[in-house]
């Protein structure tokens, strides 16, 4: 009956041995492997010899921290030995082509009925899978547990299920506080509308990228962040909630307003050079460059002083005022030049913490009664030095607010600073040319009128001369001596008519006259006075009337006329040629003379010029430019014609009326 | 009877050509150096007056625009002279009855104060 019993126990452990998934092997009592199942094959890929090797049928075994474990010391060995009781322990064992599985052992000793130990049966549990799975998890969770930015998830009704280190060091709610919690915590209330949006895009399964929004910390600040939020599913593909990246751009956005900062801080000196390079009228510069400067100093008011000097050559300091609102509401706006000494005593930059404690610098920012200003309480102070170091100057930028008056860029004041000690050097250079020029066309206008004086009377004399009885040489020389003399007239008339342009001085007076009558009344004087040449006029009869200055016109038309006829002196024609339309009226003069090249005939109208290889050719190159600047200012047009040896055609046209 | 031609001009030398000139043609001559001596002279009141605009002691505009503006004078034909061709254009605003320019040519100016004296 026991032995029927027994082999019945054989069998059913028998199946049950071979049928188990899990691998399982029995030892002896001495270690030797006596029998194993199936699984044992598949997880060890080998089929050990039985009787042979002892402990274990794996190719080679481990410690879990890698170390090779000699057969002897596994635990089924230890067990065995009676050493100690290492069920469950965690091992890793080799197979044949290297790869390695984690198994979990159980070794436990089987005794005979007798009692007597027969042998170890080892159960050998496969968890690499599991093994490789929690690593993964372990992993994935550490990289959002020491992630930089906050990774959160939430449910499709906005409820908060995961929180990261990230979220709690951005957001400032710890795990435990914020779980379970709805994401408006962190929403602004006038963004509300904004997790609408984001839920309904999650629900229809689309993510949302670089999302720049605000988001309010436990302390109640509020900061810019970037979302990425992405839609959760569940195995069965149904989205279930969202994953949101969040990462603190308040750095980046700083980072952005320093650089738009500094960019317009660029632009603003650039418009201050440009202005300087400019213009030359020193007010307007300074007034210029100290609205810009007080804006980009981010102070209430900006005065600044700077030296000029008046026509007598004594100096006083000018100042202008830049101020949010109204300038006009400070009016005490006085410093003598020994206080700036005073104030700046050889420094670059004055920082007075309190306004009160300098007495003069206070007063300069007192405001009239009623004024809006603000009360000045900082002052910033910068000396303005011209390039010898002289103190020509000083700008003052007062502050209400100590904040911005600390963060004030001084650097940047004091090269604006030596821009202005520039502009102020320029326009004193400038003024002094402007003076000199003065002086100079003042002296011109002067001197022809006394060279004028003589002439009167040397004119008056040889025309008595010329009426009485006097023999044939004597009238020769005469007539040549006076023409000498309209000549000298006429150079002196040139001069003072360039200083008159120069000083803006030439001055017209319109009249209405025939332009064909006074053609041929100059075109008659020539044909007393020019012994070489003809002059035709064409194209007499028609409508000539304008509305001009007739001595300027006559002037110019001797000129041409007078040039046609001294560069074609082997020629004896010059044709003088008129035309009209509704609006102008226009004069040609032609001549048969050398003509110019297209170069010369670029130059023809400037200033003192004359065409070369004509030496001979007096005059001091002045009256085409004159007439030149005669027809624009009749708001008409000069030109010229010409190829070399073909004669020149010079014409003018001016409208028949003048627009005044 | 002689036509009486008061001159003022403070260049001596073109007062001397002017009076010989006008002397010539049968007028009677006075030359004032300036304003102050052309004041003091308390005798006739002239058939003519030639007067430089620039002057020592002020401006013969000035002087015209005085002798127009009076009732005793204004009949009185000024001629105003100057160096200055711009001055033609204030010369007429002050109201003076001709302008010759210097240097003038001779017959010019004869012409121009006999038609002045006509």
């Amino acid at each position: 009956m026991k032995k029927v019993r027994k082999e019945v126990d054989n069998q059913i452990f028998r199946e049950l041995f071979f049928a188990s998934p899990i691998a399982g092997y029995l030892c002896d009592k001495d270690g030797f492997l006596k029998a194993y199942n199936p699984a044992a094959i598949s997880l060890w890929e080998r089929q050990p010899e039985i009787g042979k090797e002892r402990w274990s049928g794996a190719f080679a075994i481990f410690y879990v921290d890698g170390r090779p474990m000699p057969a002897e010391k596994s635990p089924m060995a230890m067990v065995l030995a009676g050493k100690e009781d290492r069920t469950g322990e965690e091992l890793v064992i080799q197979r044949p082509d290297g790869t390695q599985r984690i198994v979990l052992v159980f070794p436990k000793l089987i005794y005979a009925a007798t009692g007597d130990l027969i042998g170890v049966y080892t159960a050998l549990v496969d968890i690499t899978e599991y093994k490789q799975y929690e690593e993964k998890q372990a992993m994935l969770s550490e990289i959002v547990q020491s992630s930089d930015d906050a990774i959160v998830s939430k449910n499709l009704e906005g409820i908060i299920m995961s929180w990261n280190t990230g979220a709690e060091r951005i957001f400032g709610y710890s795990e435990q506080e914020i779980i379970g919690k709805s994401i408006n915590t962190l929403i602004p209330n006038y963004l509300r509308t904004e997790e609408e949006t984001i839920i309904r895009e999650i629900k229809a399964g689309r993510k949302v990228d670089h999302y720049q929004t605000i988001r309010r910390t436990k302390s109640g600040k509020e900061i810019p962040i970037s979302l990425t939020i992405s839609p959760m599913r569940n195995k069965q593909g149904q989205v279930i909630g969202a994953s949101k990246i969040a990462r603190d751009i308040s750095d980046k956005i700083q980072r952005e307003q320093t650089i738009q900062f500094h960019a317009q801080k660029l632009e603003t000196l650039h418009a201050i050079g440009k202005v300087i390079s400019e213009k030359l009228d020193t007010p307007s510069i300074i007034q210029t460059v100290i609205d810009s400067t007080t804006h980009l100093a981010s102070a209430d008011v900006g005065l600044c002083f700077y030296r000029v000097s008046d026509e007598l050559g004594s100096s006083k300091l000018s100042v202008s005022v830049a101020a949010h609102g109204n300038g006009g509401d400070y009016d005490n706006l006085h410093l003598d030049e020994g206080i700036i000494h005073t104030i700046f005593a050889g420094e670059n930059v004055v920082k007075f913490d309190d306004v009160c404690e300098a007495a003069h610098i206070l007063s300069l920012f007192n405001t009239k009664e009623g004024a809006k200003a603000p009360r000045i309480r900082h002052c910033l102070a910068i000396p303005i030095r011209a390039a010898d170091k002289l103190l020509i100057g000083a700008m003052f930028f007062g502050y209400a607010q100590a904040e911005v008056f600390k963060t004030a860029d001084e650097d940047m004041m004091r090269n604006i600073a030596s821009l202005v000690a520039v502009t102020l050097d320029n326009a004193r250079l400038f003024e002094e040319v402007n003076a000199l020029n003065l002086k100079k066309n003042e002296f011109i206008a002067l001197a022809s009128h006394e060279l004028k004086t003589p002439l009167t009377t040397i004119k008056g004399y040889l025309q008595i001369l010329e009426r009485s009885e006097i023999d044939q040489v004597g009238r020769r020389f005469l007539t040549k001596a006076l023409k000498q003399l309209e000549r000298i007239n006429a150079l002196i008339a040139e001069l003072l008519d360039i200083s008159k342009i120069e000083a803006g001085k030439l001055s017209f007076h319109f009249e209405r006259f025939d332009m064909s009558e006074m053609v041929l009344d100059v075109v008659e004087t020539f044909h007393f006075s020019s012994q070489t040449h003809t002059i035709f006029v064409n194209n007499i009869h028609g409508d000539y009337t304008v509305i001009a200055d007739r001595q300027r016109m006559e002037q110019v038309i001797i000129n041409l006329i007078t040039n046609a006829i001294k560069y074609s002196p082997n020629a004896n024609n010059v044709y003088v040629t008129l035309e009209s339309s509704l609006r102008e009226v226009s004069v040609q003069v032609k001549d048969e003379g050398m003509g110019m090249s297209r170069d010369q005939q670029e130059k023809v109208f400037t200033r003192f010029y004359q065409v070369e290889g004509t030496s001979k050719m007096t005059g001091l190159g002045l009256g085409l430019y004159l007439s030149k600047e005669i027809i624009e200012r009749h708001g008409g047009h000069i030109g010229v014609n010409s190829q070399l040896g073909q004669g020149s055609t010079f014409y003018f046209s001016i409208p028949r009326e003048q627009e005044l | 009877m002689k036509k009486a031609v008061h001159v003022l001009e403070d260049d001596i030398d073109i007062g001397e050509l002017i009076v010989f000139l006008l002397t010539e043609q049968g007028y009677d001559v006075v030359v004032f150096s300036n304003i102050a001596s052309f004041r003091q002279h308390g005798g006739q009141l002239p058939d003519l007056l030639v007067i430089d605009v620039m002057l020592p002691d002020g401006n013969g505009l000035d002087i015209c625009r005085e002798w127009k503006a009076d009732e005793a004078t204004r009949y009185i034909p000024v001629l105003l002279m100057s160096a200055y061709e711009d001055y033609k254009h204030d010369a007429k605003a002050s109201k003076a009855d001709g302008f010759i320019s210097k240097p003038f040519d001779i017959k010019t100016f004869l012409n121009e104060v006999a038609r002045q004296l006509s």
